[in-house]
């Protein structure tokens, strides 16, 4: 008797291990019409594909986990209202789907892809098109977002949402996406341990990258170019950028590289060019900047006078119309073995560090950071004079802001 | 009528040609720009360079060549005042003739290098020519009105230097004052209006639109860029530079027309 019970226990039980997962098709000639029922009957482990066609769907729930592929040609269409597909199940994978048109909402962050509350899932090489919000994670650990293509169609920044939205996260890999045309390409909000990787984030209304309260953050290899207002970085700690790429963020008031209340971070090997100021520094502590490569910007480096104890090394200013540019006449941050183009020293002893100290602060750059009008003289003859002038007897330059030991060669 | 100011240009020129000052401006300028391509690079780094020679130095040989060459002219004036000529006539004939070469020997000068070496961005290289034109006429024009107005050649060629001065630095000294000492107001469009007054800032700041640096230049560049933008901006500025062009020579005419040689 008992034994029977048992043997029929058993036999229950290894019908929902995963082992027996099942393959659930969607499509014409699959056994569902819809992913919604597809995705109703499913138990935890199978597999939902998706054939090719367009599926008009929205607000798709997924309690279980499962693996949803799409078959190259298969669509996901909310046709402009509401959200596509929701996450809930740990350990869920998507894989493969082309998500179009999720609702425009002021109440609601409408995403293609959202992950609430689970974790350990992937979101993998799926193409987002013209959707409010792109990929969601909420409250999620351990997920990873992977190799998607995420194409708004941002015109205005409160009718746009993010490429990719993190908030309250942890333990989170976003890998060679590329996203564009969105209010910001990557957003991120009460994040730890993430790892930002060899991204494309390019064309985006407002910010390439936008991260806040995220701390020991990893961002390498990205590209950031053509942005509204560039990346901006704020209220976080211990994060290292690098060899990141910050191009062309060209604009009244876009940013290389923004960082507000940045403290014990790296900033290292980034290369930023064309920027209308590279790389903008305030209330930041404690933070090395070395190796970066500042070519043909606007401002290579804002420096406010909130920012202590930083320390910068080893970079390289070339063809930056104004190197520096600091609203202080006193510096508590470290320059030091440096490479700037506008240095005209000597190195006598040939040990690749030049003899006579580098200001980088020219008289013109301290003014117009006081009086922004005057910078209309930018390239007068005046202000040539004046730079001139006091290069060879200074009276307002900041003696403090110095490169003692400025490179005679770019490094690297 | 029209064959006498064909032959006051024919001679003028001529004249201009054999002259060594006309070789080494233009002579001067090609070599500077070739140079400048050679180890600056790309288009956008010698137009920053050439900017400020273009400003400082073309108003100034313009000018001096506008003082000199009317004051060394003066017997053939003499001479020509004595035939049956129109006043006018001769007045055109010999300002155009004079001020031919120097309006095209900048454009030439940096338009050759350019052909060779630089090959594209074309707008910079007719803004820029533009420019040098604009300044050579003024310049031109303003000398010979400041050589008729004073007789002594030396005292005529101070007020050249004098007026060069004042717009080149003194102008912009006085923005800059303005800039710091009236920062608490809304000074923005003031300043934009100062800058289009002088065609020496007008002509800079056109070239830094080209260069896109219009971003650098704060809540005045914004400013700045909606407004050349602008229709009215265009016209203003187009306004102000013709009216700077039609002033001096609206001078040096009259100031022919009246002198007693």
């Amino acid at each position: 008797m008992e034994l029977r019970f048992l043997g029929i226990g058993l036999f229950l039980s290894v019908l929902s291990l995963p082992g027996w997962a099942r393959l659930l098709t969607v499509g014409t000639d699959g056994s569902f019409a819809t992913l919604r029922e597809a995705l109703a009957r499913a138990h935890p482990g199978d597999t939902v594909r998706l054939q090719p066609g367009i599926y008009r769907e929205r607000e798709l729930e997924i309690q279980v986990p499962l693996l949803l592929e799409g078959l190259p040609g298969a669509v996901l269409d909310a046709e402009g209202t509401g959200e596509i597909l929701r996450i809930h199940a740990s350990g869920t994978t998507v894989r493969g789907l082309i998500l179009r048109r999720s609702g425009i909402s002021f109440l609601r962050d409408n995403a293609a892809i959202r992950v609430e509350n689970a974790t350990d899932c992937r979101i993998e090489r799926n193409q987002v098109q013209e959707c409010f919000f792109g990929i969601y994670l909420a409250n999620a650990a351990r997920c990873t977002v992977t190799s998607n293509s995420i194409l708004g169609n941002a015109r205005r920044e409160a009718t746009s949402g993010n490429g990719i939205h993190l908030w309250h996260c942890r333990d989170i890999l976003i890998r060679a996406n590329s996203i564009a045309r969105h209010r910001d390409g990557i957003y991120f909000e009460f994040v730890r341990h993430a790892t930002v990787d060899s991204n494309h984030s390019e064309h985006n209304l407002r910010y390439g990258l936008h991260f806040m309260f995220s701390d020991s953050c990893l961002y390498r290899a990205n590209l950031f170019r053509h942005n509204g207002a560039g990346v901006a970085v704020m209220y976080s700690r211990t994060i290292l950028m690098e060899q990141n790429h910050f191009e062309h963020n060209w604009g009244a008031a876009s940013f290389g590289l923004l960082l507000k209340d940045i403290a014990r971070s790296r900033i290292r090997r980034n290369v930023f060019l064309s920027n209308t100021v590279a790389l903008y520094m305030e209330g930041c502590s404690a933070t090395l900047v070395d190796s970066n490569r500042f070519l043909s910007n606007g401002w290579a480096l804002r420096l406010l006078a909130s920012s202590v104890d930083n320390t910068l090394t080893a970079n390289s200013f070339v063809a930056n119309t104004i190197d520096v540019a600091t609203n202080s006449t006193t510096s508590a941050n470290t320059f030091r073995h440096n490479y700037w183009s506008r240095y005209r020293g000597y190195d006598l002893d040939r040990n690749g560090h030049g003899d006579v100290p580098f200001y980088p602060v020219s008289a013109f750059a301290l003014v117009s950071e006081r009086y922004p009008a005057v910078l209309v003289l930018l390239r007068s003859f005046l202000v040539e004079l004046w730079d001139l002038a006091e290069r060879v007897f200074p009276v307002l330059t900041p003696k403090a802001l110095v490169d003692p030991a400025p490179l005679m060669e770019p490094p690297g | 009528m029209r064959g006498t100011l064909w032959v006051l240009w024919e001679f003028q020129l001529r004249n201009a040609l054999r002259s060594r000052w006309v070789l080494l401006y233009g002579g001067g300028l090609l070599l500077l720009t070739a140079l400048l391509f050679r180890f600056g690079g790309t288009a956008e780094q010698v137009v920053v360079s050439l900017l400020n020679v273009v400003l400082l130095l073309v108003p100034l040989v313009a000018l001096l060549y506008g003082v000199l060459g009317i004051s060394s002219a003066r017997e053939f004036l003499e001479l020509m005042l004595a035939q049956p000529l129109q006043r006018q006539e001769l007045f055109w004939g010999t300002f155009g003739g004079m001020a031919l070469p120097l309006l095209l020997l900048p454009p030439l000068s940096i338009g050759i290098p350019w052909l060779v070496f630089a090959g594209g961005r074309w707008e910079l290289l007719l803004t820029l020519s533009l420019g040098s034109m604009v300044l050579s006429l003024i310049g031109a024009a303003a000398g010979v009105a400041f050589a008729l107005r004073w007789e002594e050649r030396l005292y005529a060629i101070g007020v050249a230097f004098g007026f060069w001065f004042a717009l080149t630095i003194l102008y912009d000294g006085f923005i800059l004052w303005a800039g710091i000492a009236l920062r608490d107001y809304p000074i923005e469009h003031g300043l934009l209006l100062a800058l289009v007054l002088n065609p020496v800032d007008l002509v800079r700041v056109a070239t830094l639109l080209q260069l896109d640096a219009a971003a650098l230049l704060g809540y005045t560049g914004a400013a700045l860029e909606r407004f050349a933008g602008s229709t009215l901006g265009i016209l203003l500025a187009a306004g102000a530079l013709a009216l700077w062009c039609v002033l001096p020579l609206w001078l040096a005419l009259r100031g022919f027309l009246r002198k007693d040689f």
